[in-house]
């Protein structure tokens, strides 16, 4: 017995040796030979033997037309992808076998499924027999309807369980997989639907069409994440709903924007401020899309609140990086928010009571099957909140707001492959200043698409919108009366198509008209002293036409390249204003004018955006993400205010303005751990744009017919690294993140007063180096969760009076350079008790209380800074307005039926 | 119903204020300020040198500079010297700048460094076309009823020299005849009780306790009775050239006088002196105009720096404010009267020296009055 072991293992040494003597033959092979006709052959041939069941090779056959490919190739290829492997024995045998695990797993898989009462369902694509070959790869495509009103899902996570490799279906319910051929065990999730399991058996490519029921119980989730390793783009990322319903609130008011600020690499400069930055890019830099209509203002009550009834959305996709083709015109990110379909089949409504505003959202069949529609509305009935403000420096108690939402959709399926849909949304608000200055402003939005599926590949979209934000600001005191009405209004007209198939292949024409009413002010009282002023029209036209192509390359390299190139047109009429060559341009240099007649071209700017994003999966629970893109951004929104206000302006690019251009590029390791309980992130970014505007010190933005005199043109970079960990599963769900980056600025024109701190680099109003985020959610028991967030940033950069004087009776404050002192940092911290409903299916009411604690620990944000005159002194000192000086608790309900 | 019941239950309270915001000092040298004005009017031209004080000290305490030397330099090679008067104020008399000459300033600390402004044209005056004033009732201070609510509006149109910008800065000055009576002074009698309050006349008022101090009589001519009193412009107010195509200005507001009694015992005179700028001097006060306005404003536009036209020859690094102006004036006044109120103002008798009452007074009534 004791020398068997050392003889096995000499015979097991000397026939791998001989075993790569015959494994080294030379052999030519035909197209679509049988494999059993080949090993036939061989036999016939050479002194080999092979030992295998005719069963498992019937359906084989070896592909390519080659010369001289060695036996080893030639058997590799053969049990590639399937559940065979060979040994060689004593120089001549060649044993196949068959491994009973992967079999053995599959029917393991489908056996829980059902043991977990999935829904299982089998698919044959093609026929074994006819259509397999070793090694073969197939595509599978479709789509991911909704059982509930046969909306197509977004979202949905298509994973190969055999394989444990996922894909998710895009913003149109469509995903892609490549696959070897043979049989998988395919399961579709998405949240709020029971995961459906298909036992597939794919041999050529084809259509995989799923549709999803509505899942009985809310809490079996299996995965909230977003898929983040296996598919998406480098800084991407969705938000899901009914995750934002389990987090905390201020004032009971659910919130995408606020919750859009705790990802990585979002921030916003205050407490509450309108809009948002994403790495540190403007205000102004973000696309935001509802339906398809790009959206200007998109806060409630001067950023209090966000402008979108969380009720009526359907889905949230957010791009921070890598922008897709088929975006453009801003230059930092894009917010894609589509609405929610009513149902098709019933019924149902859903709404909220909170302390600031009600919401109640209604959808349901107008034709069962065929017609939907769904109407939401919002609305504020409180001032309480600025009434608590108690300041000597301006009357913000005096104060009052008010702001309502509403949106409405009906989608009509003409047949089975077309589809229209009517959306509208508006948001209106009024906020006033110690009673006598009124602001208001206010959103609109409508747009018709039609959906056309051409084939099984081919889809086609057609939008049409129009869009408009105005604004207004009132004044009341009889000596000063006057009305100041500020609008800007765009039409749009957008074709898209998606071709499913090995390249994916998108592209489409978008085009939007602007008409911007700069602003006409105008005494609304006889004994108004205010003259009558107004800005003429501006009107531009930007155009773009885009294609981006999504395909594999060598199996786990995903690669998206796209190009836009985008057109645009300043158009009459305007008089533009022509200064004296070699001065500056001031007011005092204007030398004549130039009228242009109406739609006459005053300017052009074109070019190309090319993007891309590419997905390397390194294995199946890691990936390497690259995004770049180029964007022009034709549309700047001028603002000489750190902190909030509603009355910025919009200035389309002309003569002085020239386009912002944006490149970025993004580099991402993701990563899963734990089988996907864990996800984290790593992504790095490089950000450049020319072309920003900054305001000249001491002019005036507001009704100015020289505005280009009021501003000058600078750089910005940033940079910075994102890191993030996320737990999707289990009792406890949360995330964490942490970014470094730097937002800076340079402006160095040839005049003194065109040089922002001499021309050197310095912080932008938004840079925030050190921003991070805790939020986490847990689930007491199916119906009870405890919730929470907690922010840091780093407080907004600001400029200081450094010390004062008095010249010729003036007290004069002078200020550090621009931005090289920072507020006080901002953190907090908010709880939540959220208690929902019975999870039962059938039941009258759903409803849901929510309990929340925000800024618990009672910290004193700044919302803006000011300066005024210190008593003492006579110089001027910073002061800091703290909206929010106290934890606030609130309580709210929401409900469906 | 249950949410009804509950809601009233929650108390809001979001404790929003307002505090001073304390951040770390920022690196504060005193600095250098120039305060300097040379004009086409004969007459005594001065520029002020002072040490800005600490971070917290009060605006107005400042180090005078007291050993410089002053110099006036124009295009034609002529310098001017500027003798030290006092108190950091260095001043050439009996001279005037002339339009179309251009002028720099220089000057020597006895730390031996050398300082210059920016060579500056004298640029013509310009004219006042009208000078009107117009009252307007509850216009400020509606929240306080103890302070005045009504002001008088002083409106100038002007008109710059047909061949150059107009580039205009407008300052005011501002008298008024305070009368105040210092002779109805009185204090307690000594050892009565009830406390007896007996006459005791201010000696400046000419007046003394006559028949045990219950009676007063005037003995000579009252000298703090009746004061004038000048207030100079704390605002700065620059044209705005935004919309002019024509150097041509209309009703443009440059003073807003608050009336109270004290103002209009008798009339209210004020002068409105518009100076022609350079492009540099009028950047200045444009920005220190808009930093005035955009004090205490939560929405306050941007910090806004201010930068002057003097710098340090010796060493360039070396940070100095302040602003050597050149510029063509031309003035204009006018009496506002009483009666030109439409409306009973509240007097008050004021018993004291009227140049105690009103610091920086004068008992000299001025030639024009």
């Amino acid at each position: 017995m004791k020398h068997l072991l050392p003889a096995c293992i000499f015979f097991l040494i000397a026939s791998n040796a001989f075993a790569q003597a015959i494994l080294d033959i030379r052999i030519d092979t035909e197209e679509d030979t049988p494999a059993i006709a080949i090993l036939q052959s061989l036999e016939d041939k050479y002194p080999i033997r092979f030992f295998y069941l005719d069963e498992w090779l019937r359906f084989s056959t070896v592909g390519n037309n080659r010369n001289a490919v060695s036996l080893r190739e030639l058997l590799d290829e053969i049990v590639r992808s399937s559940d065979l492997s060979y040994s060689v024995f004593f120089d001549y045998a060649i044993v196949f076998t068959k491994d009973p695990t992967i079999a053995k797993q599959r029917e393991n898989l489908l056996y829980s499924a059902a043991a977990a009462k999935k829904n299982i369902q089998v698919l044959t694509l093609g026929r074994k027999e006819h259509d397999f070959r070793p090694g073969k790869r197939v595509q599978v495509h479709g789509h991911v309807k909704s059982e509930l009103n046969g909306e197509l899902i977004t979202g949905a996570a298509v994973h190969v369980e055999n394989l444990n490799i996922s894909t998710i279906t895009d913003a149109r319910g469509a995903y892609q997989l490549t696959l070897p051929a043979g049989e998988h065990v395919v399961t579709f999730h998405s949240q709020n639907y029971s995961d459906k399991v298909i036992d597939l058996r794919a041999y050529v490519d084809g259509a995989l069409n799923v549709i999803l029921e509505d899942a009985p119980t809310l809490l079996q989730e299996v995965v909230v994440s977003d898929q983040a390793v296996v598919s998406g783009r480098a800084g991407q990322s969705s938000i899901l709903i009914r995750n934002l319903k389990r987090a905390p609130t201020f004032l009971g008011e659910l919130d995408v924007i606020k919750n859009l600020q705790v990802q990585p690499g979002v921030t916003s400069v205050g407490e509450v401020s309108s809009g948002f930055n994403v790495r540190g890019g403007g205000t102004d830099q973000n696309l935001v899309l509802y339906d398809g209509v790009p959206i200007l203002n998109t806060s409630h009550a001067l950023g209090f609140f966000s402008g979108f009834n969380p009720e009526a959305i359907g889905t949230v996709n957010f791009y921070r990086g890598g922008i897709p083709a088929e975006f453009g015109s801003r230059a930092s990110s894009v917010l894609s928010i589509t609405s929610k379909e009513g149902d098709y089949k019933k019924w149902t409504a859903s709404g909220g009571i909170g302390i600031i505003s009600s919401n109640l959202a209604v959808g349901g069949p107008i034709k069962r099957d065929t017609t939907s529609v769904a109407a939401s509305f919002r609305t504020s009935y409180s001032n309480w909140l600025l009434r608590q403000v108690r300041s000597n420096y301006a009357q913000v108690g005096e104060s009052s707001l008010a702001f309502m939402d509403g949106s409405f959709k009906l989608a009509h399926k003409l047949n089975a492959k077309t589809k229209i849909q009517l959306s509208a949304y508006g948001s209106r608000d009024e906020f006033s200043l110690a009673n006598d200055t009124l602001y208001r402003w206010q959103n609109l939005s409508t747009s018709v698409r039609i959906d056309h599926m051409h084939s099984d590949r081919l889809l086609s979209s057609m939008t049409l919108g129009i869009g408009s934000y105005h604004y207004e600001l009132q004044e009341e005191d009889p000596e000063n009366a006057f009305v100041m009405r500020y609008g800007v209004t765009y039409p749009s007209v957008n074709f898209d198509f998606n071709r499913n198939g090995a390249h994916a292949l998108s592209f489409g024409l978008h085009n939007v008209f602007y008409n911007f009413n700069p602003g006409h002010i105008r005494p609304n009282h006889a004994e108004s002293t205010q003259d009558e002023i107004a800005v003429a029209d501006e009107n531009s036209l930007e155009s773009a036409l885009y294609i981006s192509d999504e395909f594999y390359w060598r199996e786990n390299i995903a690669i998206e390249i796209g190009l836009r190139y985008s057109l645009y047109n300043r158009l009459g009429a305007a008089t533009v204003y022509r200064y004296l060559p070699g001065a500056g341009l001031e007011p005092r240099n204007t030398i004549d004018s130039v009228n242009f007649k109406t739609n006459k071209i005053i300017k052009t700017y074109h070019g190309a955006e090319p993007r891309l994003s590419l997905r390397y999966l390194a294995s199946t629970t890691a990936s390497i993400k690259v995004g770049y893109n180029r964007i022009f951004q034709y549309l700047h929104l001028i603002t000489n205010t750190a902190a909030v206000t509603p009355v910025d302006i919009w200035q389309s690019s002309n003569m002085y303005f020239k386009p912002q251009i944006a490149d970025q590029l993004s580099v991402g390791y993701y990563k899963t751990v734990k089988n996907n309980m864990y996800e984290a992130f790593v992504e790095v970014y490089y950000k450049n744009i020319q072309n920003v505007l900054e305001f000249k010190d001491g002019y005036n933005l507001i009704l100015n017919k020289k505005i280009e005199t009021a501003l000058i043109r600078g750089k910005a970079i940033s940079y910075g690294a994102e890191f993030s960990l996320s737990k999707v599963k289990g009792r406890l769900q949360g995330m964490t993140n942490y970014t470094y980056s730097r937002s800076l600025r340079k402006v160095n024109g040839f005049f003194d007063n065109e040089k922002i701190n001499d021309g050197a680099f310095y912080a932008s109003n938004y840079d925030q180096p050190h921003v991070a985020n805790v939020s986490w959610r847990y689930g007491i028991s199916r119906r009870h969760f405890f919730s929470g967030n907690f922010t840091y940033h780093t407080g907004r950069p600001m400029s200081v009076p450094r010390d004062g004087y008095i010249i010729d009776g003036n007290v004069i404050s002078d200020f550090s350079e621009r931005n090289t002192f920072r507020i006080p940092d901002y953190h907090r911290l908010d709880l939540a008790l959220i208690i929902e409903g019975t999870h039962k299916r059938k039941k009258l009411l759903d409803g849901t209380w929510t309990v929340s604690f925000y800024n618990i620990y009672s910290r004193k944000n700044a919302y803006s800074v000011f300066y005024a005159e210190d008593k003492s002194s006579g110089k001027l000192v910073p002061y800091k307005l703290s909206v929010i000086g106290t934890v606030i608790p609130s309580i709210s309900y929401g409900f469906t039926f | 119903m249950k949410i009804l019941r509950l809601l009233p239950l929650v108390f809001l309270f979001t404790d929003a204020c307002i505090e001073r915001l304390e951040l770390p000092a920022p690196e504060n040298q005193p600095r250098i300020v120039v305060d300097g004005l040379l004009t086409d009017v004969l007459g005594t031209h001065s520029v002020r040198l002072f040490r800005t004080g600490s971070l917290a000290s009060k605006v107005s305490e400042v180090t005078p500079v007291l050993d410089a030397t002053v110099t006036l330099l124009d295009n034609f090679g002529n310098s001017f010297d500027f003798g030290h008067t006092g108190n950091g104020v260095y001043s050439i008399r009996n001279f005037k700048g002339e339009i179309g000459r251009k002028y720099q300033l220089r000057f020597n600390t006895d730390d031996g460094k050398h300082y210059a402004s920016t060579v500056q044209e004298l640029m013509a005056g310009g004219t006042i076309t009208d000078l009107n004033y117009q009252f307007v009732e509850n216009a400020i201070n509606r929240d306080d009823p103890a302070a005045p609510h009504d002001v008088f509006r002083i409106y100038v149109d002007s008109k710059a020299q047909s061949d150059q910008a107009a580039l205009f800065r407008w300052r005011w000055t501002s008298v008024y005849e305070a009368l105040t009576f210092p002779q109805l002074r009185k204090k307690p009698k000594p050892d009565t009780t009830p406390v007896i309050f007996i006459y005791d006349p201010i000696p400046c008022s000419g007046h003394i306790a006559v028949a045990g101090g219950v009676a007063i009589a005037q003995m000579a001519p009252c000298e703090c009775c009746t004061c004038w009193v000048t207030n100079d412009s704390e605002t700065s107010m620059v044209s705005n050239n935004q919309f002019v195509t024509n150097p041509e200005f209309y009703n443009v507001q440059v003073a807003q006088i608050p009336v109270d009694w004290i103002k209009f015992q008798a009339k209210f005179y004020i002068k409105v002196e518009q100076l022609s700028l350079s492009e540099e001097v009028y950047e200045f006060w444009k920005n220190v105009q808009a930093q005035q306005e955009g004090t205490a404003n939560i929405f306050q536009p941007n910090v806004i720096r201010i930068r002057g036209n003097i710098s340090c020859v010796s060493d360039p690094s070396e940070d100095v404010a302040g602003i050597f102006s050149v510029a063509g004036s031309t003035e204009r006044e006018l009496f506002i009267e009483r009666k030109a109120i439409p409306k009973v103002l509240y007097a008050d008798t004021i018993i004291n020296d009227c140049r105690k009452q009103y610091p920086g007074s004068t008992n000299v009534k001025p030639l024009f009055w």
